[in-house]
């Protein structure tokens, strides 16, 4: 019985294996748009197996001059409506006052829809914060808030787009003006089945990101 | 043992079903089980963190008039001389990134070297798939077209990327991200004759202040393994340097009159003169420490 259990699990994970190294290309095979304007394919692009219910966030780096399309795919087991936002990181200069605890300095403030600062700490981007990034280049700030048991910046994240405003349209073109650190935040539509999850609720999504250089107008 | 090969027989006929057209999953749908026993832990949320693309930054370069030096290229000759792992990787994603600087230039000769090169060094990290005999023999094919040198290089560094992704070697491809970062910011920057700080290719510099905040977690995300931590503390001269950055205000979305989607700042990123020497100093110092740690 051991046996069966072992090599069952073996089969599974030979075959996870294989879905991921299929799914990692599916942007490509599936998302491009052969009708659009011609745009350079974008290394940050990236494919990755979701399950209904689950949201996943891909981190891209806007440059500015550029014209960039966004084309969010996925396979049909996971429905027609998914989901994604843009958000642009930012980082917010904060004041805490002496005797206020700094949380609450942080205030959702509305534009950034259903984020919370609580979501957005637990990222990994925590790692990279404003507070590390303050210690040296920003000593004099520190100095003149006199703050010395929290950050002065934060991280927060603003909605710029979604697109189940726009009737789920899975394709975005923009323009950058100005260098970004956006971030595309991928929804499956679907509930959570409980402990377990059926095979037909897991598939493949893919974020194809293509850009051109922004044609300057005028003589 | 038959059972063993009872169960790898399944296996590669599950495997072999799943390669067929259009991944016909009812197929083996009827054969598994009904529920698989996924953890409740892949549903959380996840975050992609974006590989810096050294072909990305040379198009631009190139795009921008910086003209091309050869010189600025690590010697292939060098290449053996990286034996433990974590420099490996690291020069490993140097040579990545010279090869996207001679193919973006179409210098073909050097570009043929560096294919060759790069595809040694990954044979030696076990990432040898990712540049196959076929791809040598379509790069050699091409080599009357040159416009396709380019394609075909950052092709192969995608997969490259991929592959890692795929098969849980993040470390390994922090480390060859962080190499190939380096590589391309040291030839922006020593390509830059009479700088003009209102340049774009200055504001693209800039910018790297974002790239390497990504490219910092990352590292950040897998410093346990393969001797990132080191290489962690080693970049925080560059760090500091892009903590002095000033960044542009918040970013809106807005419609033009032509009804074009316009994501904007009130400002750019701005570096000083003092910033961009100290970065540029702080790069080669750190490009030195790669390229010098032969074992």
């Amino acid at each position: 019985m051991k046996q069966v259990i072992f090599f069952t699990v073996i089969i599974f994970s030979a075959l996870s294996a294989k879905a991921q190294i299929e799914c990692s290309q599916y942007h490509k095979k599936e998302c491009s748009d052969k009708e659009g304007v011609f745009m350079k394919y974008d290394g940050q692009s990236k494919s990755a197996i979701m399950a209904k219910g689950q949201k996943s966030e891909f981190h891209l780096v806007a440059y500015n001059a550029q014209d960039y399309r966004i084309t969010v795919c996925n396979e049909s087991n996971l429905g027609n409506e998914v989901r994604f936002k843009i958000y642009e990181k930012q980082k917010v200069f904060a004041k805490p006052k002496a005797d206020e605890v700094l949380e609450e300095v942080f205030e959702d403030d509305g534009a950034t829809d259903d984020y919370s600062e609580d979501d957005y700490s637990e990222d990994d981007y925590d790692d990279y914060s404003e507070d590390d990034y303050t210690e040296d280049a920003y000593s004099e700030e520190v100095a003149v808030t006199a703050v010395k048991r929290g950050p002065q910046f934060k991280l927060v994240k603003e909605l710029l787009y979604d697109n189940s405003q726009n009737g789920y349209n899975p394709k975005i073109e923009f323009t950058a003006e100005g260098s970004m650190s956006l971030i595309i935040e991928v929804t499956v539509p679907g509930s959570d089945s409980g402990m377990k999850l059926k095979v037909r609720e897991k598939g493949c999504v893919g974020v194809l990101i293509e850009r051109t250089a922004s044609q300057r107008t005028g003589f | 043992m038959k059972k063993l090969f009872f169960s790898i027989g399944i296996a590669l006929f599950f495997i072999g079903c799943s390669e067929q057209n259009n991944r016909k999953t009812e197929v083996v749908k009827t054969d598994e089980p009904e529920e698989i026993a996924v953890s409740v832990e892949d549903k959380e949320k996840r975050s992609f963190y974006p590989i810096p693309s050294p072909e990305q930054m040379f198009t631009f370069i190139n795009d921008n008039g910086l003209k091309y030096n050869k010189e600025l290229i690590l010697g292939v000759s060098l290449s053996g001389d990286y034996n433990d792992p974590t420099h490996k990787a690291l020069v490993f994603g140097i040579y990545t990134a010279d090869l996207a600087y001679a193919a973006a230039y179409q210098d073909v000769e050097s570009t043929i070297k560096l294919y060759k090169t790069v595809r040694t060094l990954s044979s030696e990290l076990n990432i040898e798939e990712l540049i196959t005999e076929e791809m040598m023999q379509n790069m050699q094919a091409n080599m009357e077209n040159p416009d396709s040198l380019a394609l075909i290089a950052g092709d192969s560094y995608y997969r490259a990327v991929e592959y890692l992704e795929s098969n849980g070697q993040e470390s390994k491809l922090a480390l060859m991200s962080l190499g190939g970062w380096v590589e391309s910011v040291h030839i922006t920057l020593s390509a830059m004759e009479d700088v003009d700080m209102n340049s774009d290719a200055v504001e693209r510099i800039a910018s790297q202040k974002i790239t390497f905040g990504n490219l910092y977690t990352y590292l950040k995300n897998n410093e346990e393994e393969l001797g990132i931590k080191g290489e962690l503390e080693k970049v925080q001269p560059i760090r500091s340097v892009f903590a002095g950055i000033i960044e542009g205000n918040s970013g809106k979305a807005i419609k033009s009159k032509s009804g074009k989607l316009v994501f904007g700042r009130g400002k750019e990123i701005q570096i000083t003169k003092e910033q961009y020497a100290a970065l540029k100093s702080a790069i080669e110092i750190y490009r030195a420490q790669i390229v010098a740690q032969k074992s």
